[in-house]
């Protein structure tokens, strides 16, 4: 029911309208003062998030043909065509995670029937999809960084423990209960939207962007040294020598047994 | 920020309105709109056991919002997702506001159609039924069917009615499908109910171990608790056992898959592990423990007529016989690391370091079980033989070493075991089959003797058969889904339920499965909309004032059952010997009996909590909720008393307080029973005692392995599991009307190893059917995601109306506590 | 959001019975009356589909002669659009 909300705003305005003429004729004193004035005109669009298997948006655009074979082969609501007047290119395909996220079928139908390659036929294994990326938009309302127990968006991941996580930590205030902190990791998020559809608050914490909005880079110049060295599996620069720092000689004073583990 | 520039608007609004009609809006009017108004007051949350402190807001009589609260002890002002939604739960938009009853040509029928009527009409049909059924099979054929859920009071009135009043047995709560077996257990080892430990063991322990209960989805805030102390003590671990892998397998330092019903062998591996190692704590096991063996081939408390009961040598038996240590150590021999780790599928080196906390002296360690214990068909066996493992080391009754059943229902404690609401107790751990318990509740309630009918009435499994067989013809059900929770009701409780020789009624504020089916609907009033009572699983028992009051005529339970009781004069529902005995009751209706005894009806109006609604009261002319509960504190409380060690607060203290935890005596709460110095029952000097027992000593009892109800085999491959997940709760009938939690988990999914979905030629997502011996249920596969069942398992979560998987379960239950076992029961899965 | 303001004129006898019911229904609340029988209300909603339920509740209710909007504001809920769109 969300869905047809957002999709048709436009409409469901002037059908309000016209439901409140309806309420308010009879006398008519009052002549309906609208607070036009008040709002806002609201056209953007949702955010769309592309099928699985598109490329980059300019090649995307380039190969898609706009025959609508892959929102057809789509055997949930999730994937539409844009239509006129949508910041989406007109008769693309593309989902809106908050109202139908896409469900992450094994046998990728979409994909299966695009018949450009739009959406790349290589793409078999749905967990290498990456429609978006999921970002924690806002610690300040998420529940568990409130401390409480939601964690819907973490339960919901259909890549649980690989593409969210839950990082553990004290609650400071209650020094009694742990924070569940849910964590994204982009290597494994295939942007499905789940987790940005599921989220209880009245507004996402959590949302899903297409990547190229959702994710940093690093510069080239510059490198994590423990990752580079987990990476080679040794050292980078081999060779290198430490002496033996000079110590009093304790027996039993544990210093090797940090918490007290035999 | 959004707030404000929502009220902003509003204020505009407002403001551009009252101008059109030529007022201007009265400061006040702006004031209150810009500081909210809300009157918050404290209350408890309506969900899960664990029992969280919440503030609820009010306005305009209506709860506007609630917060947790940030002094109370349990979760400092913490909630899970459901708590967050506390104040959507009573506003569903399908509240039932009028009573419902089926009707054809404007009288009632069976077949008839759900229409509204009027109170006394709906109390006239039910009362000429309920009359006609004593008078046509007597007391046996009515009962009542309450809940968990009740608050203390209402489970209070409604045993007592049953059982004084209509003289039956027949009442017990849906808490028989959840802690019957954890009852019969403490009963047996400790013989008095509930916990010794606190939810402090959850800071003080060692090491933890959970045995068939998913903390992380189920009891969510203590789960943070939990995970707290295992980041912050060094040292600290967790060993989570299950039939499928779930959330608190990502916490666990040692994750155990076993097969379904071997529990029961590890169990006793644990304790041969540790006899074998001499690990045990001898000047405890000499002082403090009995050993004890029980009755073997006990059956599956299935019909009698059912193979499997004609094949039990000791059908539902529970006798214990004494043995002494050596037999003990004899009888758990044979379960060593290579022959528990074959049955049990679990590799030796996890069993072993699951052995070798337990039998670790330095280690403290608190065990947690729920379900995966209690929904078993060996359930107080296997709860026995946990405690057997804590007797031997002497972990117990102690600050973080607690073997601790924790309480899926709200009240599980406070209510439906306290009070008595089974259909073998009475208040305060009292049993109908005592005579001098009989006695005692006959004298409190200033009945005459012989009232109380001795023998134990039908449990919950057990109704359903007689209302489908015809011996049970007049049912009440209140405040659970049974038609959605109970195991097989499509072979027993529907058609029991539809029986034209039955007479149903359900009271709920939801049109749920259960009401659908009756035969009469009633319209009740909810959590805040009534002063209630809930008792935590650590032996908290908490109140609340009324908020709010309830929509249209909804009523609460207890002043349905009150009132219900002006049905009936004595003469019609007691033999003359007993209104002989007491002739000044001839002539008077049950209410006037039991609830105008002078007792329950000795305090007025004057009493009532300050600025609050108490609609219950001001109906019947005095404080109801008082009276019951200090009559209710003569069965623990007073002088004299059967059963010492439930003792409880004056009715004030605790809407003073955030909860107290029992036995309170000299206005101090008790956190750790049976050790001196904590529990003022144990005297200087005898440092242990279990004083439920004559002799002041637990029983260590032995229970060997027996397999299962229904395995997989042939046909029915795989093993079916069903259980909750954290978004919803009670049946999903308040949380999936909050459009938030509905959305988190909508429907219910198949969970399944991914092999065997591919093995079926299943695709993540497809339709399916899950089919047992007794019916079908049509879902989809769930291959991902937050539960991973081994091969040969799946779990179907049971909250979902559209998908009643209990009706595949087999109505197996524990011979002993009657519980079903939810857990266990043969199925196969097959393209839909 | 949609968040409206609205004069109820309402049946004198019935001024107080419709006060209650009127703010009985979600999101209502009564600002303010004038002494012939009108009552200013806003009502607020998540959208205008379910504001529109609600004025039409008001008709339905005994003792309510007629509804006039005078103030409507209404905003999709989903800013994130805005925002993105901001960023890109």
């Amino acid at each position: 029911m969300t869905t047809e909300r957002a999709k048709k705003t436009a409409r469901s305005r002037r059908q309000f309208l016209a439901d409140t003429a309806k309420a308010a004729c009879g006398v008519g004193v009052f002549g309906l003062v609208l607070g036009l004035a008040a709002r806002q005109a609201q056209s953007l669009p949702p955010v769309a998030l592309r099928p699985p298997g598109a490329g980059a948006e300019a090649d995307f655009l380039g190969a898609c043909i706009r025959c609508g074979l892959c929102v057809r082969d789509c055997p949930y609501p999730t994937l539409r065509l844009s239509n006129l007047g949508e910041d989406v290119a007109v008769g693309t395909p593309y989902f809106v995670a908050r109202e139908y996220p896409c469900e992450m079928c094994d046998d990728i139908p979409c994909v299966a029937a695009c018949p450009t390659g739009a959406l790349d036929p290589k793409l078999t294994n749905i967990d290498n999809a990456r429609m978006g990326l999921a970002v924690l938009v806002d610690e300040e309302t998420c529940l568990n960084f409130l401390g409480l127990r939601c964690d819907v968006c973490y339960r919901v991941c259909p890549v649980i423990d690989k593409a969210i996580t839950l990082e553990r930590s004290g609650n400071q205030r209650t020094h009694k209960h742990a924070m569940f902190i849910p964590t994204v990791h982009s290597e494994h998020c295939t942007g499905c939207g789940k987790c940005e559809r599921s989220c209880v608050l009245d507004k996402a914490a959590i949302r899903v962007f297409p990547v190229a909005l959702a994710k940093g880079q690093l510069g080239a110049h510059y490198r994590l040294g423990w990752k580079e060295k987990e990476r080679e599996g040794h050292e980078l620069v081999p060779g290198i020598i430490d002496l033996p720092d000079r110590l009093p000689q304790m027996p039993g004073a544990g210093l090797g047994n940090p918490g007290g583990k035999p | 920020m959004k707030v404000s520039r929502r009220d902003f608007i509003k204020t505009n609004a407002a403001a551009a309105a009252a101008a059109a009609a030529g007022v201007s809006l009265p400061a006040s009017s702006m004031a209150a709109a810009g500081d909210d108004g809300i009157r918050w007051d404290k209350g408890v949350c309506r969900f899960c056991g664990t029992g969280c402190g919440v503030l609820v807001g009010v306005k305009d009589d209506r709860v506007v919002a609630t917060q947790g609260d940030p002094d109370a002890p349990v979760n400092k002002g913490l909630n899970c997702i459901k708590g967050y939604f506390l104040s959507k739960i009573m506003y569903g938009q399908d509240r039932l506001t009028r009573p419902l009853l089926r009707k054809k040509d404007g009288k009632f029928a069976k077949d008839g159609e759900f229409t509204p009527v009027s109170w006394d009409e709906a109390f006239d049909v039910m009362a000429a039924k309920w009359k006609e059924a004593l008078q046509k099979k007597g007391p046996t054929s009515v009962g009542m069917f309450g809940s968990g859920q009740w608050t203390i009071w209402e489970g209070y009135a409604a045993a007592k009615f049953m059982k004084a009043g209509l003289r039956s047995n027949n009442i017990d709560p849906n808490a028989r499908h959840c802690m019957a077996s954890a009852v019969g257990a403490f009963m047996r080892a400790f013989g008095i109910d509930e916990p010794m430990g606190c939810y402090d063991d959850l800071e003080h322990a060692d090491g933890f171990v959970l045995w068939g209960a998913n903390m992380a989805e189920m009891h969510p805030i203590l789960w943070s608790r939990l995970t707290n102390t295992r980041l912050t003590k060094p040292g600290c671990e967790v060993h989570v056992l299950s039939t499928f892998e779930n959330r608190n397998f990502e916490l666990a330092d040692n994750g155990m898959v076993f097969e379904p019903q071997t529990d029961l062998a590890i169990l006793n591996f644990i304790a041969n592990y540790i006899i074998q190692n001499k690990a045990y704590n001898k000047d405890f096991v000499d002082k403090a423990v009995n050993f004890t063996k029980t009755a073997t081939d006990i059956g599956y408390g299935l019909r009698p007529e059912h193979p499997l009961e004609k094949k039990a040598a000791n059908a539902g038996k529970g006798k214990l016989t004494k043995i002494t240590f050596d037999e003990y150590a004899q009888s758990v021999a044979k379960y060593t690391l290579e022959y528990t780790s074959k049955l049990s599928k679990v590799p030796e080196d996890k069993l072993l370091a699951l052995a070798k906390l337990y039998a670790d002296p330095n280690k403290k360690v608190a065990s947690y079980w729920t379900m995966g214990f209690n929904q078993h068909t060996r359930g107080v066996w296997v709860n026995g033989l946990l405690y057997n493992v804590h007797l031997l080391m002497g972990k117990i009754a102690e600050p973080g070493n607690s073997p601790f059943s924790l309480t899926g229902q709200p009240s599980a404690c406070g209510t439906a075991r306290e009070v008595g609401t089974f259909a073998h107790r009475l208040p305060a751990d009292l049993v109908v089959m005592n005579e001098k318990h009989r006695d005692f509740a006959e004298k409190t309630w200033k009945l005459p003797k012989g009232t109380i009918p001795p023998k134990p009435g039908f449990h919950a499994v057990l109704q359903n058969r007689m209302l489908k067989d015809g011996k049970l013809n007049a049912y009440w059900v209140q405040c659970n889904n049974n038609m959605q929770a109970a195991p097989n009701m499509n072979e027993e409780g529907y058609p029991g339920y539809r029986n034209p020789e039955n007479f149903i009624t359900v009271s709920d504020p939801y049109p749920t499965v259960t009401a659908l089916a009756a035969d009469l609907i009633l319209p009740t009033a909810m959590w805040m909309e009534k002063e209630g009572a809930y008792g935590n699983a650590e032996r908290r028992t908490q109140f609340w004032r009324q908020q709010v009051d309830a929509p249209g005529e909804a009523q609460s339970d207890i002043w349905q059952v009150m009132e219900f009781a002006k049905r009936f004069k004595v003469e019609e529902v007691w033999p003359a010997e007993l209104v002989d005995q007491m002739p000044a009751y001839k002539g008077k209706t049950l209410f006037d009996v039991l609830f105008a005894n002078g007792q329950v009806d000795k305090f007025g109006l004057d009493d009532l909590q300050k600025g609050f609604n108490n609609t219950e009261s001001k109906h019947f002319g005095f404080y109801v909720q008082k009276g019951i509960f200090e009559e209710y504190r003569l069965f623990n409380s007073a002088a004299g008393i059967p059963k010492k060690g439930h003792e409880m607060a004056r009715f004030e203290q605790y809407h003073q307080a955030r909860g107290l935890r029992w036995p309170v005596i000299d206005d101090k709460e008790t956190l750790w029973r049976f050790r001196e110095g904590y529990d003022p029952h144990v005297k200087a000097g005898e440092g242990v005692k279990f004083y439920g027992k004559p002799d002041g000593r637990a029983n260590i009892i032995f229970a060997p392995y027996e397999p299962a109800a229904e395995s997989p085999d042939g046909d029915y491959n795989l093993w079916l599991c069903t259980g909750r997940v954290l978004e919803h709760w009670h049946s999903g009938s308040m949380t999936r009307r909050v459009p938030e939690l509905y959305r988190a988990f909508p429907d219910a999914k198949v969970y399944m190893h991914p092999d065997d979905a591919r093995d079926r030629g299943f695709k993540r997502g497809q339709v399916v059917k899950v089919m047992t011996r007794r019916g079908e249920v049509t879902t989809r596969v769930e291959t991902r995601g937050r539960n991973k069942p081994p091969q040969g398992l799946v779990f179907m979560p049971w909250f979902d109306a559209g998908q009643l998987v209990n009706k595949l379960t087999l109505d197996a239950t524990d011979p002993l506590s009657k519980e079903t076992d939810f857990k266990k029961c043969a199925c196969k899965v097959v393209a839909a | 959001m949609s968040i409206s303001g609205l004069v109820l004129h309402v049946r004198s006898d019935r001024t107080d019975a419709v006060r209650a019911e009127v703010a009985a229904l979600p999101g209502v609340e009564v600002h303010a009356e004038t002494g012939d029988g009108r009552l200013v209300v806003t009502v607020d909603e998540a959208d205008n589909a379910r504001a529109s339920e609600t004025l039409s509740r008001f008709s339905t209710i005994d003792g309510v002669l007629n509804t006039s909007l005078v103030y409507n504001y209404f905003e999709q809920d989903s800013d994130e659009e805005e925002e993105v769109n901001e960023s890109l």
